[in-house]
């Protein structure tokens, strides 16, 4: 699982902007790679996911996209929390 | 204006997000679905478990007065016909007792401080009751198909079964009666 960042502009709560980490499951295939897998372009998967906004503690919901390739593909993208987010007060 | 209250520590984020809305009428409601879902996950398969032993110890005496229903009175069953006659009373009753071994309270340590934990003793229990109720709904379908074979098959009983007809023992003794009669 690897840990990615996302920013959101314009928060349909309080209008700011706030900054969450993501983790972001992938499974990752092991294949012997060929011509066409050295130029293969990344895909680009479109995921929309529930946010809390950390002002008005109400949700909302952004869409982003992640990039991902044959060989690491996406399998879930599950949002940890505030980015820097050392305490739950 | 509104200060940004979380501090990023230097964080440079990788993802930009590209719409941001309120959450939608439909994702809310598929929201409010999955939550419902994932909350009644466990008791769905206790549930199960519960009606099915009900229902698989009911069908024993159901299935022994069917038999009595359809076989005469007066019919003694050889050892091999009464042992097959059981059989689907007996996979009644292991499949009741399958399901009350899902049906059981079971024991598990998870810590509510750490989600990941609790997600692991949900999907073991949930897992472990769906193996149980699939193996005992199994059961329970064989015992079901056993059950409508020998029944049929008892509706066929051929005479040379032990069972004698009353009615017919009495004809063929007139019959013999009367063979004597002219005979001597």
């Amino acid at each position: 699982m690897s840990k990615e960042t996302i920013e959101i502009e314009g928060c349909t709560q309080c209008g700011g902007t706030h900054t969450y980490t993501l983790e972001v499951e992938r499974a990752v295939i092991i294949k012997m790679m060929t011509v066409s897998d050295m130029s293969e372009r990344c895909r680009s998967v479109k995921v929309t996911r529930l946010f809390v906004c950390p002002v008005k503690k109400e949700q909302y919901q952004a869409t982003f996209y992640l990039e991902d390739t044959s060989s690491s593909r996406i399998k879930d993208v599950s949002v940890v929390g505030l980015a820097g987010d050392a305490s739950d007060d | 204006m509104i200060d940004d209250i979380d501090s990023n520590d230097g964080v440079m984020p990788s993802v930009k997000a590209t719409e941001v809305s309120a959450v939608t009428p439909t994702n809310q409601a598929i929201y409010e679905a999955g939550k419902s879902m994932l909350i009644e996950s466990v008791g769905i398969g206790r549930e199960f478990c519960k009606f099915m032993i009900g229902t698989s110890m009911g069908a024993i005496p159901i299935y022994l007065a069917l038999l009595k229903f359809v076989l005469p009175e007066e019919y003694v069953p050889t050892v091999r016909v009464g042992i097959l006659s059981l059989v689907p009373a007996v996979l009644f009753l292991v499949a009741g007792i399958i399901f009350l071994i899902g049906y059981f309270p079971q024991q598990g340590v998870a810590s509510l401080d750490i989600p990941a934990e609790i997600e692991s003793e949900r999907r073991t229990t949930v897992r472990r009751r769906q193996r149980i109720g699939i193996t005992g709904f199994t059961v329970f379908c064989i015992s079901v198909v056993a059950a409508l074979l020998i029944t049929g098959s008892m509706l066929r009983m051929p005479k040379e079964n032990g069972y004698s007809d009353p009615s017919k023992n009495g004809t063929e003794q007139s019959h013999a009666a009367d063979r004597a009669a002219h005979g001597s």
